[in-house]
């Protein structure tokens, strides 16, 4: 348990201060848009959560012995649909929340549509690059025998802080 | 135990693995989440200050939450596992499962606060930043860290078992329970310590 965690742990610690980093670098570019900054949090956390849903239900489906990695599978096929769809829904509800927060606050200067734009692609680049990443250690864990519990969530969170980042940062250059 | 399996199996597909009950559960459980850290967020604008005050702390930050996510994550993906598997009983007894879970999320925990502290501590002397001694950055990062996996620990299991009893997926409510209360205890359990590091720094 401690050994297949503790590696996985060790670069998800360096992982973090790397993604802190990127955002430090692009902090100029961000408080001109005090509204991305704002959705930065949001964004990376619903992330996260997607991915740690996905990845702990994968988990489940593996020690069931009900899930096989072929999309003829319902486990398999059902997960990732739910996940897809929950994605939009609650990304372009962000993007909804986000403006009217920032507005209230008064530090808003993007518009409600560019604002709900950002967080839905945002989300779709992110949950489109967490979806295979989780799909790819489970795999890789359930060829070699490590226990899914120990490696989907602790990879996939923080590959999700930095893709999240960078999806947003994507975004905003191709929007704004 | 073939049989067992089998009735397992047949009772997650039946109950947890439909396309519209896994919508119908994560969604709330996900805007509940989102209202969560939102509020986590103005809690951590509000702290900023009081970080401020102990340099080398704010680099810690990130880190901190990253691993916690990951460590406590891995626990409770292994509880709904358990759950699941009808290995850990949803009951407040003692489980030997739930209590090898638990100790490898504190020895990792453990281990890793030590580890950030002393990473932040080396990239911000070689960068150039003012920061308070190597030891003092260890003394926060491993008591706050044990505070707030202790809570994180006793929330999981209180609300992953209430939920699983009354039909809930844990696997639901995995995520979201780490980054709400994760996130929310780290901050409060970094302040807290640094707090009484400041005391005794000065």
């Amino acid at each position: 348990m401690l050994r297949t965690t503790m590696p996985i742990l060790i670069g998800m610690a360096v992982l973090g201060v790397v993604s802190g980093t990127m955002l430090q670098s692009f902090e100029k570019q961000l408080l001109i848009y005090p509204s991305i900054l704002f959705l930065i949090p949001a964004l990376i956390g619903i992330g996260g959560n997607l991915g740690t849903i996905f990845g702990s239900r994968f988990a489940t489906g593996i020690h069931l012995g009900i899930l096989e990695f072929k999309f003829s599978n319902p486990i398999f096929r059902n997960n990732i649909i739910a996940i897809l769809i929950v994605n939009i829904i609650i990304f372009l509800i962000l993007g909804f929340m986000s403006y009217f927060i920032i507005n209230l606050i008064g530090i808003g200067v993007l518009s409600l549509t560019n604002v709900v734009l950002l967080s839905f692609f945002a989300g779709l680049i992110l949950t489109s690059a967490l979806i295979p990443t989780a799909i790819f250690v489970a795999y890789i864990s359930y060829r070699k025998g490590l226990d899914p519990d120990d490696t989907i969530i602790p990879t996939v969170t923080p590959t999700g802080d930095i893709i999240g980042i960078l999806a947003l940062l994507a975004v905003i250059v191709l929007l704004l | 135990m073939a049989t067992d399996d089998r009735d397992l199996a047949k009772e997650y597909l039946e109950k947890y693995s439909s396309l519209s009950s896994i919508i119908s559960q994560i969604l709330p459980i996900l805007l509940l989440a989102l209202v969560g850290s939102l509020l986590t967020g103005f809690l951590f604008l509000e702290m900023r200050n009081s970080l401020e005050l102990l340099p080398g702390l704010l680099a810690m930050v990130p880190a901190v939450m990253d691993t916690r996510g990951g460590i406590y994550g891995a626990f409770g993906s292994r509880i709904a596992t358990g759950l699941h598997l009808g290995i850990v009983e949803p009951r407040f007894v003692i489980n030997r499962n739930v209590n090898r879970a638990m100790a490898a999320a504190l020895i990792n925990s453990t281990v890793i606060s030590i580890i950030i502290a002393v990473i932040a501590y080396g990239v911000l002397h070689v960068l150039g930043f003012e920061t308070i001694p190597v030891w003092a950055l260890v003394v926060i990062s491993l008591l706050a860290g044990m505070i707030s996996g202790l809570i994180l620990i006793g929330v999981m299991i209180v609300i992953t078992f209430r939920g699983f009893r009354r039909g809930i997926d844990p696997d639901n409510l995995v995520g979201p329970l780490v980054t709400v209360t994760g996130d929310l205890f780290s901050i409060f359990a970094l302040l807290f310590t640094a707090k009484i590091i400041l005391v005794i720094i000065t």
